[in-house]
């Protein structure tokens, strides 16, 4: 059984060794002749301004987040889809299936709330989110004066 | 054989880790510990561990890695990137490794806990049975702590993204 995991180690090694031969290849055979505008980063032909490093926006942390959890998800849901033919084969496929929906079920609910919450919109509608913040402090600040 | 590969990823991960503890830059120490989490999930399978295996690959290196990352981008880079993970003190970081590492040999020699010796045996099918059978409370329960923890994000996010709304300002004589 171990020796299966020799194909995915013989996999890795070989991806990972693939790329440094690749480069050193390249190294030795290619002309070395670097100037300030060949070393430059390729910028679809403008110059480049300013750093690479920027501050990202705060919205693909809060997609990292909830991808994170349906992750774990999906790791809870591998070994019962491992035995799921197992117990299908035993007559007792329907109580798996049912296990596993229920399992989704409560997941999707959720889901449906984040959805709900515009959280999985792009460009989010603060408005959606702060309603409740406006409503309760629509008396103090009037949104319109007249 | 077995064992020469099993301490070439042992060794693989003590690089990544000491990677991580040493590397200036912040970036090439998350990749440090990217490589250590790869190879720990490489150990797991020698240990007959291979849903813990697979487990460390979809959520440690797939998920808190790029949260990881992300963290680290949100940040403004500093000044020079190449040194922007300052070294916080060799005597206390010694002082903890000396700390933890006594304590982590007491615990492997006192507990009665030996390497994994048997034939290699994957675990995934029982634990399939098991979340099936006996632990289908737990199992359901984990789908509603998964909701809550969802829940928490959007709250988090909320604070995040409140708009500072100006108060308008009030005109002179009215009121």
């Amino acid at each position: 059984m171990l020796r299966e995991y020799g194909a995915v180690l013989l996999f890795s090694v070989l991806s990972i060794g693939f790329i440094f031969v690749t480069l050193l290849a390249s190294k030795i055979i290619r002309p070395n002749h670097p100037n300030p505008v060949k070393n430059s980063p390729y910028e679809c032909g403008e110059v480049p301004v300013g750093n690479a490093w920027v501050n990202f926006n705060i919205r693909y942390y809060v997609l990292a987040l909830i991808f994170l959890l349906f992750d774990v998800e999906i790791v809870l849901i591998l070994p019962v889809a491992a035995v799921y033919k197992e117990w299908l084969n035993t007559g007792f496929g329907l109580l798996a299936l049912s296990e596993l929906l229920l399992f989704i079920a409560i997941l999707v609910v959720a889901l449906i709330y984040a959805w709900g919450r515009g959280d999985l919109n792009w460009i989010k509608t603060y408005e959606r989110a702060n309603a409740m913040d406006e409503l309760k402090n629509a008396g103090d600040y009037p949104l319109e004066e007249k | 054989m077995k064992d020469g590969i099993f301490l070439c990823i042992a060794a693989v991960t003590v690089f990544g880790a000491l990677v991580t503890a040493f590397s200036r830059s912040i970036i090439n120490a998350a990749l440090g510990l990217l490589l250590a989490l790869v190879a720990i999930a490489g150990l797991y399978i020698f240990l007959s561990a291979d849903f813990v295996a697979v487990s460390q690959i979809l959520i440690y290196v797939g998920g808190v890695m790029v949260l990881l990352l992300f963290g680290i981008m949100l940040t403004s880079g500093g000044d020079n990137i190449f040194s922007n993970n300052p070294i916080m003190g060799a005597v206390p970081a010694t002082l903890i490794t000396t700390i933890f590492g006594l304590l982590g040999i007491y615990v492997v020699n006192t507990s009665g806990l030996t390497f994994y010796q048997g034939a290699y045996r994957a675990t995934t099918r029982d634990i399939g049975h098991f979340l099936l059978r006996e632990y289908i409370l737990p199992f359901e329960l984990v789908s509603v702590l998964i909701v809550v923890l969802i829940v928490g994000a959007g709250v988090m996010l909320r604070k995040e993204l409140v708009i500072v709304r100006q108060a308008p300002q009030k005109k002179e004589g009215k009121k």
